[in-house]
């Protein structure tokens, strides 16, 4: 085929230009709009050149090594509060390696704003609140349509933070994501109730039994509005009563929240 | 043409009777079974372990058996002198190269089946689930490999066996991490700089592009029409890579 040094000189240029043609090939298939680009994205920032070239010397390898990290964190997880605190670094490193590693990330953000918030010293309380809300963020950046993120994110602020005004839109960011489980629906009706918009929460209660005709929960809390809301006589101070004492609705407390918090990428 | 067959039947048969890659695919599958006995542990998400270790374990097992047949094509046959003996009938070099490359090709189709079989059955065995859907990523794990194994093959057409496994690391180390050069080099302030890091970015291949595992490990499907895109880049790719490393061939002296 080639015959001599010179012939065979002459075909290595056209090989290389024939890499050039190959490129907008590839270019095709990450630009196809069925292709998972959101699993083929920078994780890391690349001035940080040293996690870059841990990266790139893992190759392909990071979710195996996510994967070890997991157990590793497992263990410390049953070792009690001394490995609580190991843990946060096993769990960042996790979520590095493994950005669409969701169980990582739900666990990486409560740990920050429950476990280690119990445990942190009063001043650092509200920084680990926002480390909760940022690891949090950052995994829906990673994984915007899974709804798991979004509920946890959604219920640190309703039931931790207790900002029901907050937690409104992200439970209705939660309810557009595929296979979302039946009781976000009951969340964010809660969450209307407490922000003491009746209208709107009667309404998503009745969506809710629209969806499910089985759905108890919904069926009791229809119920018991309608009982509530009969008495066109009752006044909103009467009727705030008898939530209060009822133990309906819960009062915004608004944990406050850390100008700086700890730094999660 | 026939002889291209006759030289990938003897590759096959010389491959499978190697004790080196029998380990290694014997280490693929046990590695495979025991990821099932330490998953007890892992809180949740015991599903996506199970697939991540399996096809992450095939790609680790198929990458050394890969770059351990690259290498071992056609450098130890010029070393032992068999080469003469080969090239001294009515064939080619091109024709001796191209079925050493197409019986490497076989063995680790083979082996990445086997494996990928073993996972799939394991995974039924557990879950009484068939996941077939994971073969799928396996395409894309086999066309990289595919190209690792031209990869390597060509640069043991002019440089030691050892400096072609380094080689061979370093290209899958690139080819994972084309997103940070293309981001690099979207950020050099050094012009020089820039065009190389350009250069590489277009010339090397993009394993990642090929990388749809994590994808496929979340329940994604992927399009069959994406799939035959995929086969084509990485054809493409390793026939130029095959046409290369032919040129460097001939202008070996023998």
């Amino acid at each position: 085929m080639f015959s001599g040094h010179r012939r065979g000189r002459r075909v290595i240029l056209p090989a290389l230009a024939l890499f050039v043609l190959v490129y907008p090939m590839q270019q095709r298939i990450v630009k196809d709009p069925h292709y998972p680009s959101e699993y083929n994205q920078p994780i890391v920032n690349i001035r940080e050149g040293g996690t870059v070239a841990i990266m790139a010397m893992l190759g392909g390898f990071r979710p195996l090594v996510a994967n070890l990290l997991w157990l590793k964190a497992d263990q410390y997880w049953h070792s009690g509060a001394s490995g609580w605190w190991r843990i946060v670094g096993i769990l960042q490193t996790i979520c590095e390696m493994d950005p669409h590693f969701i169980d990582a990330w739900s666990t990486f953000g409560w740990h920050c704003a429950w476990n280690i918030y119990a445990d942190a010293p009063d001043q650092d309380k509200p920084r680990w609140i926002q480390a909760g809300i940022d690891v949090y963020k950052r995994g829906i950046y990673f994984n915007p349509n899974r709804y798991e993120l979004w509920k946890d994110l959604a219920w640190l602020y309703h039931d931790k933070i207790r900002d029901y005004q907050s937690a409104i839109p992200i439970w209705k960011e939660t309810l557009k994501r595929p296979d979302c489980p039946i009781y976000v629906r009951h969340m964010l009706a809660h969450c209307y109730e407490n922000t003491w918009q009746v209208d709107k929460a009667i309404a998503v209660w009745k969506d809710c039994l629209r969806r499910d005709k089985r759905d108890y929960v919904a069926r009791s809390a229809v119920d018991w509005w309608n009982e509530q809301t009969a008495s066109k006589a009752r006044t909103n101070t009467e009727l705030l009563r008898i939530l209060d004492r009822e133990n309906r609705i819960r009062k915004s407390r608004r944990l406050p929240l850390a100008e700086q918090p700890f730094s999660i990428r | 043409m026939r002889s291209i067959f006759v030289i990938a039947r003897n590759t096959v048969a010389d491959a499978l009777s190697r004790i080196v890659l029998q380990i290694i695919l014997i280490f693929g599958l046990l590695f495979l079974v025991i990821g099932f006995f330490f998953t007890f542990m892992t809180p949740g998400e015991e599903d996506k372990m199970l697939k991540d270790l399996g096809l992450t374990a095939i790609t680790v097992f198929g990458l050394v058996m890969a770059i351990f047949m690259g290498v071992s094509l056609i450098q130890p046959e010029v070393e032992r002198r068999t080469v003469y003996a080969v090239l001294a009938k009515p064939v080619r070099r091109l024709e001796f190269m191209l079925g050493k490359y197409l019986g490497a090709v076989l063995v680790l189709l083979l082996s990445v089946a086997i494996m990928g079989v073993v996972l799939v059955g394991a995974l039924y065995l557990k879950q009484q689930v068939w996941n077939p859907g994971l073969l799928v990523a396996l395409i894309g794990t086999f066309f990289s490999l595919m190209i690792m194994t031209a990869l390597v093959m060509m640069i043991s057409t002019f440089a030691s066996s050892l400096m072609a496994v380094v080689c061979g690391f370093l290209f899958w180390s690139i080819g994972y991490s084309q997103i940070y050069i293309k981001q690099l080099a979207e950020h050099a302030d050094n012009q020089a700089s820039k065009y190389l890091l350009v250069v590489m970015n277009t010339i090397l291949p993009n394993f990642s592009t090929l990388d749809i595992r994590p994808a496929v490990v979340d329940g994604a499907i992927i399009p069959m029409g994406l799939i035959a895109w995929m086969v084509a880049y990485g054809l493409l790719y390793t026939t130029i890579v095959i046409a290369l490393a032919a040129v460097l061939f001939y202008e070996r002296e023998l």
